[in-house]
């Protein structure tokens, strides 16, 4: 019996690497997909009241979802287990806290500055990158910490579909 | 030279007007103050002659161009624009803020660096000294020079000013305006400015526009103000600095009178 339980630590052991590598692979694309999406979705919606509450509405309803229920929901969305399944829940959990801050960043702009800024003459596009980014970064950056604070709390759903290799 | 033509602005769709039917003209190198309470229209107005407020009708022309034809954009980085909120950018230096425009339109480093470090001079607050400071970091007064200083970078030759000094305490409000004059008159600026005090006006202005519910009650020179309000409403205005003149002068009197 001991030597069953060792020999079984050892097949672990051997494995931990490759296991390690695809949980920081795993974490590190799910978390770049989520910003890919949310920030330019949330600099979208801080203009727009309506997106805003449906896309914060959303992405809310899906952080409440347990992770074993969103995952078998994934699984039989795409009809398999594996990797894929795995990746596209937790992109949907890392949404929320950098949509949420996102539009809290560009909102909470003081907006005299924004008048300022169309004062001198900036248009929308020099006003988003060298007013409102810059003065939104902190929040914004601030969000993308707790997303991959969540995500990586999140990984173990991926061990539990995985069968060892 | 700035041109209204019969200008309306309506928020709700023509039910009301917050603008009603403004015409007026102001010749270049003049200074024209915008008179009136809260919610009169003024600066409703004068955000309308760079575009941050469309007009329901009417004509604004610039030296005889209908603004209405031309890039938004382009024509504000044509009009300097200085405001009470003044809305520095708190993540750039005093030097980067001033250079804002002259950055927008493209002006290399080497051109607009003179001209920065000209217009700091000019608004006593040195680059050496003053340069490399954050906003944050200098007082209300001197926030608002840097604000007149990134308002004139692009060498513009009309400003609109929005109740600039309104956030001010008076002895720096008083030193502001003579150097606002000062330096309106030696680079010829047509300028706007919107104000609810009368001693400012009087002060400022080659022109006055009293301006009650979206409409110009009366106009004219400081001077024909004070000899013939003409309208009730400007002879209340003309009151408050009268009664503080004379208070003023009482007071002296009595004073030196006393041991």
């Amino acid at each position: 019996m001991p030597d069953a339980i060792w020999s079984q630590l050892g097949h672990q052991w051997e494995s931990l690497p490759e296991r390690l590598g695809g949980h920081i692979g795993l974490s590190l694309a799910s978390l770049v997909v989520g910003i890919l999406i949310s920030i330019p979705l949330g600099i979208w919606a801080a203009k727009r009241p309506r997106v805003e509450s449906a896309a914060l509405l959303l992405a809310s309803i899906i952080q409440t979802i347990p992770g074993l229920a969103l995952l078998a929901l994934m699984v039989f969305a795409w009809g398999r287990i594996g990797w894929l399944p795995a990746f596209i829940a937790l992109v949907l959990y890392s949404i929320l806290p950098m949509l949420r801050n996102t539009i809290t960043g560009i909102k909470g702009i003081d907006p005299n500055l924004i008048e300022a800024a169309r004062g001198v003459g900036m248009n929308d596009r020099q006003m988003l990158f060298k007013v409102q980014l810059p003065l939104a970064a902190p929040t914004m950056v601030a969000g993308i910490r707790t997303a991959a604070v969540w995500v990586v709390a999140r990984l173990r759903l991926r061990s539990l579909w995985v069968p060892p290799a | 030279m700035i041109r209204l033509e019969n200008v309306r602005k309506t928020w709700d769709g023509g039910t009301t007007f917050a603008v009603d039917g403004i015409c007026w003209q102001a010749s270049a190198g003049t200074v024209t103050a915008l008179l009136g309470g809260s919610g009169c229209g003024k600066s409703t107005t004068v955000k309308m002659i760079n575009r941050l407020i469309e007009p329901t009708s009417g004509l604004i022309e610039i030296d005889g161009q209908d603004i209405g034809n031309l890039d938004p954009v382009q024509l504000r980085r044509r009009i300097g624009y200085v405001f009470q909120g003044i809305g520095l950018f708190p993540h750039m230096t005093v030097f980067e803020n001033v250079a804002t425009v002259p950055k927008l339109l493209g002006t290399p480093a080497s051109e607009y660096r003179e001209k920065v470090n000209s217009l700091l001079e000019m608004v006593h607050l040195p680059t050496n000294e003053f340069g490399d400071r954050l906003p944050n970091q200098l007082s209300g007064g001197q926030r608002q020079r840097v604000g007149f200083a990134r308002a004139l970078a692009a060498s513009p030759k009309i400003m609109l000013l929005d109740e600039p000094f309104g956030a001010l305490d008076p002895v720096t409000r008083d030193a502001l305006q003579s150097e606002f004059r000062q330096l309106q008159r030696s680079l010829q600026l047509t300028a706007v400015i919107v104000t609810h005090d009368m001693a400012e006006a009087l002060l400022l202005a080659d022109q006055i526009l009293v301006m009650q519910g979206g409409k110009i009650i009366r106009s004219g020179s400081p001077g024909e103000l004070l000899n013939d309000p003409g309208h009730e409403y400007v002879a209340q205005l003309l009151e408050t600095p009268r009664r503080h003149s004379q208070l003023l002068r009482t007071l002296e009197a009595n004073g030196l009178s006393t041991p």
